[in-house]
């Protein structure tokens, strides 16, 4: 319905009986009835890191087909029918239509995960007036909620991943005031923590006003209300907290908002605690190929880690930074090539359209030939994620990174084990370590826009791409700073920069990637002309040149045009104001 | 939103009948309908088994907004809403004539609920005044129900000269036979000559016949379709609402 009538939901406890409710109807002369009572079963689906909970929306599942809705004020917003079975989903799972419209734009390449299993017998009733007219509608719903960790395909190690809380009693009131020290440990046990029960039962109310008759509904609401219930505003909310998922909670990003005050360690062990998490949740999603975003979040923070390790200097064991360095490097390189597969599979449409429909057939030979390559790829990297070197070398991150002791003791650094290295061995370096992380933040900031601005203002139109790729470097460094620092600032003195920046970076990012991608179809193409298969088929041969030629002089165009854009967006970056509070020039 | 008029200069023509069964074809299509009874005998209310509050009054109409709101009232029907009849809607046409310009207030009172409904019913008094002029404005058509009679062929004629003189937009008018008793000789040489005749407006081929099912929804007070959706009755609304529909082209998202 356009017009969306008031409606309540109460959790209700074991006790409260809906005759009573009924019953105190009665008593201003409406005559309540109990309907027929119906059982469904349902399935919540969102992504990995709730990208439709976080827009409050709510994908189920049913009997009868897909409903989209919005869980704040329970309005359908699309529909499509289909049967439940409960398995992942795709954009591509859904027929064109306004529900896969609605999707696309959310989800985008990420799966759908059916995170709870819902059996929902509904209990109607409807009061009547005296012209046996309705007046008032409400159902009791009994629900069985249960995780999904055994659906076809979905590993239970996957829902191992979502953080889990432990489900005391009704709802746990959140923590106003979050540790601002999460600790490590806590926030690892509580994954890998045995999950809550696999079921939960949940006994719903939901009041819905008939247009017009104000005064049963009023009577009713403050009937329960009385009963000391209280409506619930966010079910959806409610129902995944039951079954033990913190909805909304994953985020890639970083939101562990630094407090000026901290130690310049207490601040780089949060950044690098963080990314150290979110590689540990996609893990399973990477091992499983669920969907090519677990891999990428994982990656993103594997870089994050190491760019604070490369950038922070001075704060942590000189001596043992040195060594993840190189480790989380060789971590790092075990997915490069999957990662750029990933990349070039997903823009498969983007080529497509980019060509004359003529030759659009011509690029099949290549991406057959990219996911035969991916899947080789893939079966190397779970290969050696399940392997003891990488558990090894992820354990002693783990166990380097929950280490404070530096700050509780000064004098008395870790020893290193089967450590050979110099004569500084047993005595730290002049640290940073108990510096305000202000200082430092201030510092970094400052070198790398330095560099940033000497090597970006002496690029001219002449300078060799390879210049460009450099900047992008730096450029993404200084990035990386802002992720890590910005909460340390306040907003409108920074925002205006790391605009400034994202520009800069996505214009010699963009760059890059269309140099590698030419690249990438050159060293393509003269690897495949030798293979007998298409030598076979010289139309084949024929068509798939002719296509790959077309796309390569396409993004060569392409990349004349960013590189022109350059200079602008430069300037622009320098001349920006705020940049001189960050980076004051000599 | 689309706006169909039920109308009749005759009374008894089965006009109340329709616009309850027909909002409720439109409200199973899972489409926002509105009822509204603006016949002072509220009939269409009564079906739907409401009744209209105390305070409502001809002004609260005209004014629009806050006060029509209130007054609309759910019926027992999903995506089906009423604004239930009021006897002071006799009063409504000198209310109306006070204003200098008064033709299209009801058209503004309507444009309120635009996103809020796919389609409003009006069941209208059976008369020619100033207040079925604006309800002439206010719809984007007429649907009028007619008798297969000498005398209701003549009334139609009525509502076209009025429409004619009043510069009103001709295309709106579309009537249809109502309460059709095949075995009656008058009946069918009425729909015969009707469909031979090339002249404007041209008659919807469905029709509804006279039905004493329909005459019981007084008792009942539910559209027909609800207790028996597979009766004659039934089926002819749901025939007549799939061609009205089709020719309103309507593009209801």
């Amino acid at each position: 319905m356009k017009r969306s009538n008031l409606r309540l939901e109460f959790s209700l406890p074991a006790s409260f009986s809906p005759v009573n409710l009924s019953v105190e109807l009665g008593k201003s002369g409406h005559s309540s009835d109990e309907r027929r009572a119906s059982v469904k079963l349902s399935y919540f689906y969102d992504t990995f890191d709730w990208r439709l909970f976080k827009k409050n929306l709510l994908l189920v599942d049913q009997r009868d087909g897909c409903y989209l809705y919005r869980y704040d004020n329970g309005r359908p917003l699309a529909f499509q029918a289909s049967k439940a079975d409960g398995k992942m989903k795709f954009l591509g799972d859904f027929s064109d239509g306004p529900l896969r419209e609605l999707l696309t734009p959310i989800i985008e390449m990420r799966v759908l995960l059916p995170l709870l299993a819902l059996s929902t017998k509904s209990h109607p009733w409807e009061a009547r007036n005296r012209d046996d007219k309705i007046v008032l509608r409400w159902q009791v719903q009994e629900l069985d909620l249960r995780r999904s960790p055994t659906m076809d395909g979905v590993p239970a190690a996957l829902f191992a991943g979502f953080p889990a809380r432990g489900r005391a009693g009704h709802q746990a009131p959140p923590n106003p005031n979050p540790d601002p020290d999460p600790d490590l440990d806590s926030m690892i046990v509580a994954q890998q923590d045995e999950l809550p029960a696999e079921t939960a039962r949940l006994r719903l109310l939901t009041l819905d006003q008939v247009t017009g008759y104000r005064k049963p509904w009023r009577e009713a609401r403050d009937y329960l209300r009385a009963q000391g219930l209280s409506p619930t505003a966010n079910v959806a909310g409610l129902l995944y907290g039951w079954a033990g998922y913190q909805p909304g909670s994953y985020s890639q990003k970083l939101n562990i908002s630094l407090k000026p005050h901290w130690s310049a360690q207490q601040a780089m062990l949060t950044i690098l605690r963080h990314q150290y998490q979110v590689m540990h949740l996609n893990e399973a999603g990477i091992i499983a190929d669920l969907d090519t975003e677990f891999l990428h979040d994982y990656r993103v923070a594997l870089r994050r880690s190491r760019a604070a390790l490369t950038q922070l200097k001075g704060v942590l064991s000189a001596t043992e930074v040195k060594l993840f360095r190189g480790r989380l490097a060789t971590l790092a390189r075990m997915s490069n090539r999957l990662r750029d597969l990933d990349v070039y599979l997903l823009k498969k449409e983007e080529y497509r359209q980019m060509l004359p429909i003529l030759l659009q057939s011509g690029l099949e030979p290549l991406f057959t030939m990219l996911e035969l390559d991916r899947r080789r790829e893939l079966r190397k990297l779970v290969g050696k994620m399940k392997g003891s070197d990488y558990r090894k070398i992820m354990a002693q991150w783990r166990e380097f990174i929950s280490d404070d002791a530096p700050l509780r003791a000064p004098s008395d650094p870790p020893s290193i084990e089967g450590s050979d290295r110099g004569v500084k061995e047993g005595v730290l370096p002049k640290t940073k370590a108990l510096e305000p992380v202000m200082l430092l933040a201030e510092k970094t900031i400052a070198r790398s826009c330095a560099r940033l601005l000497k090597n970006g203002r002496a690029i001219g139109p002449d300078s060799p791409d390879q210049a460009l790729h450099e900047l992008r470097l730096d450029c993404k460094k200084i990035r990386y700073l802002f992720e890590f620092f910005s909460d340390l600032f306040p907003s409108p003195a920074i925002s205006p920069l790391i605009a400034q920046t994202r520009k800069l970076q996505e214009n010699l990012g963009t760059f890059n990637d269309l140099y590698v991608q030419q690249g990438a179809l050159r060293k393509f193409l003269a690897e495949s002309t030798g293979e007998n298969e298409l030598e076979k088929e010289p139309e084949k041969l024929v068509a798939m040149t002719a296509a790959i030629g077309g796309l390569i002089s396409l993004l060569h165009r392409k990349q004349r045009q960013v590189r022109r854009q350059f200079t602008k967006i430069f300037k622009n970056f320098d001349a920006c104001e705020y940049r001189r509070r960050f980076c004051p020039e000599k | 939103m689309k706006i169909i008029a039920l109308y009749s200069i005759k009374g008894g023509v089965g006009k109340t009948a329709t616009s309850v069964n027909l909002a409720y074809a439109a409200a199973c299509e899972g489409k926002a309908t509105m009822l509204c009874d603006l016949d002072p005998q509220g009939s269409a209310s009564y079906y739907l088994r409401v009744r209209s509050a105390r305070k409502f009054s001809q002004k609260t109409l005209l004014k629009g907004g806050q006060g029509i709101d209130k007054n609309i009232k759910g019926t027992d029907y999903e995506f089906l809403d009423i604004l239930p009849a009021d006897f002071s809607y006799r009063k409504l046409d000198l209310a109306l004539g006070e204003g200098a310009d008064s033709r299209g207030v009801l058209k503004e009172v309507f444009r309120r609920y635009r996103d809020d409904y796919d389609y409003v019913f009006l069941d209208c008094p059976p008369n020619i005044t100033l207040f079925s002029e604006n309800i002439f404005q206010a719809a984007d058509f007429v649907v009028v129900p007619c008798i297969p009679t000498t005398l209701s062929s003549l009334t139609l004629e009525k509502l076209l000269d009025f429409f004619a003189r009043k510069k009103l937009n001709q295309k709106k008018i579309i009537p249809f036979f109502s309460m059709v008793e095949r075995r009656k000789k008058l009946h069918r040489a009425t729909i015969d000559a009707a469909t031979t005749n090339r002249k404007k407006p041209f008659f919807l081929s469905s029709q509804i016949p006279y039905l004493s099912e329909i005459e019981r929804m007084g008792v009942g007070r539910v559209p027909v379709a609800v207790n028996q959706p597979n009766s004659q009755a039934a089926r002819a609304y749901s025939e007549l609402w799939s061609e009205l529909r089709s020719q309103i082209d309507i593009d209801v998202e």
